[in-house]
């Protein structure tokens, strides 16, 4: 393969945008979008929701507007090529076409390799000054405070006052055994910079998830599908009478005479209830009546190696099922870490308080000193590598609230699955700056799909047709939960006969397309970096390689191969305007 | 010039010439329908080859079928019927076209780019090396006058100047061959003129040129051998000479006689052909040479934003022994009474060729010529005057009988 070639048919790409002003318009809007954006949008009022609506709207933002343009640029770099003849010149010079296509492709990806790296590293110095203006702006307003004020504001900050003796870890004290202060104006840097730090370690940081194992323990310390079958295997027969009862005051209401009034439930009632009461289980589950607890366990990952101080990131998230919004009540709650055979060895205080629905992070050490182990210190994981996490209900009810509030932990999915948002265990994984880098990496992987999409619809098809075969193709991802319900229900079609739902001969067509649609689309939307990075998660560069194995692989070898292929084949002095030749 | 490294294959008419750049053979293209249906048929059993530094024409009406032919020898077209090679490959083969400049029938160039970028950008398509390739542009962009103009777009230019240019890019890889789709259209004389002395300097190089016209002069002026297609099949083919030539009249172009001489010269005349089959007028100057002046002193003189003349041809593409213009080799045959007669159409003499010291007319060698019989040959016609009387001695003999005389 010549480089000079390829390169040649990037470089009229390049120039085809510039002269067409296509480049400029589109650096032009992604300023407009990720300058101006952040102007409108509202947040909560704090750093951490600010940085997080920042980053969420502004990097999708960036993917609308490069996904579409990159579709319309690549269709349009081919089609149109090819309907003003211009691609009959270089077709005749020593170039195969499928170099062509990969030329084209290459140049409409540099484009946008330049644009997301001009809008990311716009967002990024967005992101970075924000977060720096936190602690110059404190530092202005700590200005005219007294020094007793910026020490009792450090005090209740957890930041310590005090200058602390290295080799005691305690605080320095003078010849009066009074602890000796720090330099005010160190604290006073300290205090101004407390927003910032809270910024960078829940949203600019790359925190991985340790992995939540199946071993929940719920109720009288049982684990959980054993719970949910034993109160599904009680709970099942009144649920069926319930029904049945029901059904025959329908049936009164219709005029059915008590002869004639079904005895049981046919099949598909009776699944109908079991898939219910099962439901409303997992659901109950889910619910820690006071004083009561859940217990969960989580896998230490295989590569990580924590060092003697790094600390875990425990977030809580709970609900009061009684309240369906977020208000300012307080509810007992009390956390429990360690290894199996202590499963206590870190708790959170007695008595604390916290905010339903809200993510509540808690700093959890790795390790600790012992004085039972040899070495001193004491791993929070057990041999197995797994650490247990419990939340027990301490709620007595409180000012606002005159009951002792049941206190739902959604750590189940919504497909009752374990790995909901209710409980989950972090460590520091690395910075932003990479983590952002990798989460733009990802939005470039999509990019080159879209390129290569756009370049195979042209590669057969008219500037126009393929332009809509695109959009089509976008608005068809858009649906993909629709498609997954036909997948699941086996049907298209949503009437019933007799307790069955229908079928027809298009479900076996339906069903088995959609399918394919899903296996192709859905995992190329689930590499999505946006929501991970506004949460502080980090993108790994395993997943990163997974993004680029599936999305390039799928667009480069399916797309790209049949693309050039198709092109290679087609009579290029035959347009889609003057027909087609033998 | 590079010879084709593959041997010359069987075809389905025959054998082809190890020295055959184009074999075409049975060729037919037809167009069809979304739904397959047929809908033109654009050439029809067409066979012909080109053989190697020929300039060949194919000519005929507008939709008689070059273009097609044109098209399915790059490779832009697949046959429905057929064979076409180029250097005995494949016309799509990739390393066939690193030996082809193309020149198509219309501007497809990228409107968007100047002269300069565009050679930029075809020179790199035959991997050029950097200097190589400004070298070439520079000198290409001298050769068909755009270089006063090379930093506007091609999408500024007039049509001939797009026609320069295209014929710039054509012929930035030094081809071997070069096909070109009707290369003067849109073009005004002076370069209808510069592209028809490139086309014999490259034929001197020992290139390959097919020259696609509807225009008769062009290939008249240039080409060795045509077909004239006509419904796309092949109406006729061979050379120039072969296709043109009127065996049975003679013409001479002397410098002017006095009356008196012209009288002795028709007197002699007359006792071989007869009085009413001589003609006797003074040439006229074309129409393209009394341009080709004007222009030529206005150029002395005037400035111009479009394209200039263009310059001599790029020191990359000159042959190695100067290649004679048309003038220069009308002025040789006018020189050399030795050189056999051409076609009357092809000696319209320019007036700056026509130049010449007058000679001394030499009456002894007039009379000699006149009174030597040509030896027919055997395949040739009868001259047209021998023809005449033969007739009229035939009608008089019937009549005769018929009269009882």
């Amino acid at each position: 393969m010549s480089r000079s070639k390829l390169l040649a048919i990037v470089f009229l790409t390049w120039k085809a945008a510039l002269r067409y002003r296509f480049f400029w318009v589109m650096l032009a809007l992604l300023a407009l979008a990720v300058g101006g954006i952040p102007l409108l949008v509202k947040d909560d009022g704090s750093a951490e929701g600010m940085t997080q609506i920042l980053i969420t709207y502004t990097l999708s933002m960036i993917t609308a507007i490069l996904g579409a343009a990159t579709l319309w640029i690549s269709a349009g770099a081919l089609a149109t090529e090819i309907e003003n003849f211009q691609l009959q010149m270089v077709v005749t010079k020593p170039i195969p076409r499928w170099q062509i296509w990969l030329g084209k492709w290459l140049g409409v990806m540099s484009m946008n390799f330049i644009l997301l790296l001009f809008a990311g590293g716009v967002v990024y110095g967005m992101v970075e000054y924000r977060a720096r203006t936190l602690t110059s702006d404190a530092m202005e307003r700590l200005e005219d405070r007294q020094d007793d004020e910026i020490y009792r504001m450090a005090a209740m900050s957890q930041i310590v006052p005090f200058e602390i003796d290295p080799e005691t870890n305690r605080p320095k004290l003078d010849d009066n055994d009074q602890p000796i202060m720090r330099d005010i104006q160190e604290v006073r840097r300290d205090v101004a910079g407390i927003e910032e730090k809270r910024l960078r370690d829940t949203v600019l940081i790359a925190r991985a998830s340790i992995p939540i194992s199946d071993q929940i323990r719920v109720g009288n310390d049982e684990a959980l599908e054993d719970w949910i079958q034993s109160l599904k295997k009680q709970y099942l027969p009144v649920r069926l009478r319930q029904v049945l009862r029901v059904k025959n005051e329908a049936e009164q209401q219709r005029g059915v005479g008590p002869d004639q009034m079904s005895q049981e439930l046919d099949s598909y009632e009776v699944r109908q209830a079991e898939i219910q009461i099962e439901e409303e289980i997992r659901n109950y589950s889910q619910v820690i009546i006071p004083d009561g607890r859940v217990q969960l366990f989580f896998q230490k990952p295989k590569g990580w190696k924590p060092g003697t101080e790094e600390k875990m990131i425990l977030r809580v998230y709970f609900e009061d099922p009684k309240v369906s919004f977020k208000n300012d009540n307080r509810y007992g709650l009390q956390l429990f870490c360690g290894p199996k055979d202590q499963p206590d060895l870190v708790r959170t205080p007695d008595g604390l308080t916290l905010d339903a629905r809200t993510k509540h992070e808690f700093q959890i050490p790795t390790s600790l000193e012992s004085n039972i182990k040899d070495g001193g210190r004491r791993s929070i994981f057990d041999e197995d590598g797994l650490v247990s996490v419990a939340l027990m209900n301490r709620d007595q009810g409180g000012p606002k609230h005159n009951y002792r509030a049941q206190l739902k932990v959604p750590f189940l999915d919504h497909r009752g699955r374990v790995g909901g948002e209710g409980v989950e265990l972090m460590y520091h994984e690395g910075g932003f700056g990479k983590n952002y880098l990798r989460a733009l990496g990802i939005v470039f992987a999509w990019l080159g799909a879209l390129a290569a999409l756009g370049l195979f619809a042209a590669s057969f098809m008219s500037f126009a047709m393929s332009a809509f075969a695109c959009l089509g193709v976008l608005i068809i991802s858009f649906c993909v939960g629709l498609m997954q319900d036909v997948v699941e229900d086996g049907t298209v079609m949503q009437t019933y006969t007799e307790g069955q739902r229908d079928s027809s001969i298009v479900d076996t067509y339906a069903v088995w397309s959609f399918k394919a649609m899903i296996a192709a689309i859905k995992p190329v939307k689930d590499y999505s970096p946006i929501e991970k990075l506004t949460e502080g998660r980090s993108i790994t560069w395993g997943e990163l390689l997974r993004a680029y194995g599936y999305i390039w692989g799928l667009s480069g070898l399916t797309l790209g191969v049949l693309g050039s292929c198709i092109l290679s084949r087609r009579q290029l002095a035959i347009t889609s305007t003057n027909g087609g030749g033998s | 010039m590079e010879t084709t490294k593959q041997a010359p294959e069987q075809t389905q008419a025959g054998v082809t010439q190890a020295d055959d750049v184009v074999v075409v053979r049975s060729l037919e293209k037809v167009f069809r329908d979304f739904w397959g249906r047929p809908k033109a048929k654009a050439i029809n059993d067409v066979s012909f080859e080109v053989r190697k530094g020929e300039v060949f024409g194919l000519l005929g009406p507008n939709g008689s079928g070059k273009s097609t032919t044109i098209k399915v020898l790059l490779g832009l077209l697949n046959p429905s019927r057929g064979v076409a090679r180029i250097f005995g490959r494949s016309p799509r083969d990739v390393k066939t076209k690193e030996r082809i400049g193309y020149l198509p029938e219309e501007s497809y160039l990228y409107r968007y780019l100047n002269s300069a970028e565009t050679l930029d950008f075809f020179g790199g398509l035959f991997a050029l090396d950097g200097e190589e390739k400004k070298r070439r542009s520079e000198q290409l962009l001298e050769m068909v006058g755009l270089k006063g103009v090379q930093m506007r777009t091609v999408g500024e230019f007039s049509k001939g100047m797009q026609r320069r240019i295209g014929l710039a890019q054509a012929l930035i890889n030094d081809p071997d061959l070069v096909i070109l789709d009707e290369p003067t259209a849109g073009m005004d004389p002076v370069g209808c003129r510069e592209i028809k002395d490139l086309i014999l300097n490259l034929k001197g190089r020992g290139k390959t040129v097919i020259l696609s016209s509807h225009l008769l002069a062009d290939v008249e002026d240039v080409c060795d051998r045509a077909v004239i297609y006509y419904g796309g099949k092949v109406q006729q083919y061979g050379t120039l000479e072969e296709l043109l030539t009127e065996r049975d009249s003679v013409q001479f172009t002397v410098p002017a006689l006095s009356e008196a001489a012209q009288q002795e010269v028709l007197e002699v005349m007359e006792r071989h052909v007869g009085k009413d089959s001589i003609r006797v007028d003074n040439p006229t100057q074309n129409l393209e040479s009394l341009f080709l002046n004007v222009v030529e002193r206005a150029r002395a003189s005037d400035d111009t934003s479009g394209a200039t003349s263009g310059s001599e041809v790029a020191e990359f593409l000159r042959a190695d022994e100067p290649v004679p213009t048309q003038a220069e080799k009308m002025l040789e045959r006018l020189a050399d009474k030795d050189a056999p007669q051409k076609p009357a159409a092809l000696e319209k003499a320019q007036p700056e060729a026509t130049q010449p010291e007058r000679p001394k007319m030499d009456e002894a060698k007039l009379d000699t010529l006149s009174e030597a019989k040509p030896e027919p040959k055997a395949n040739e016609p009868e001259p047209k005057a021998e023809t005449q009387k033969k007739n009229l001695d035939e009608v008089d003999d019937k009549l005769s009988g018929l009269l009882g005389d």
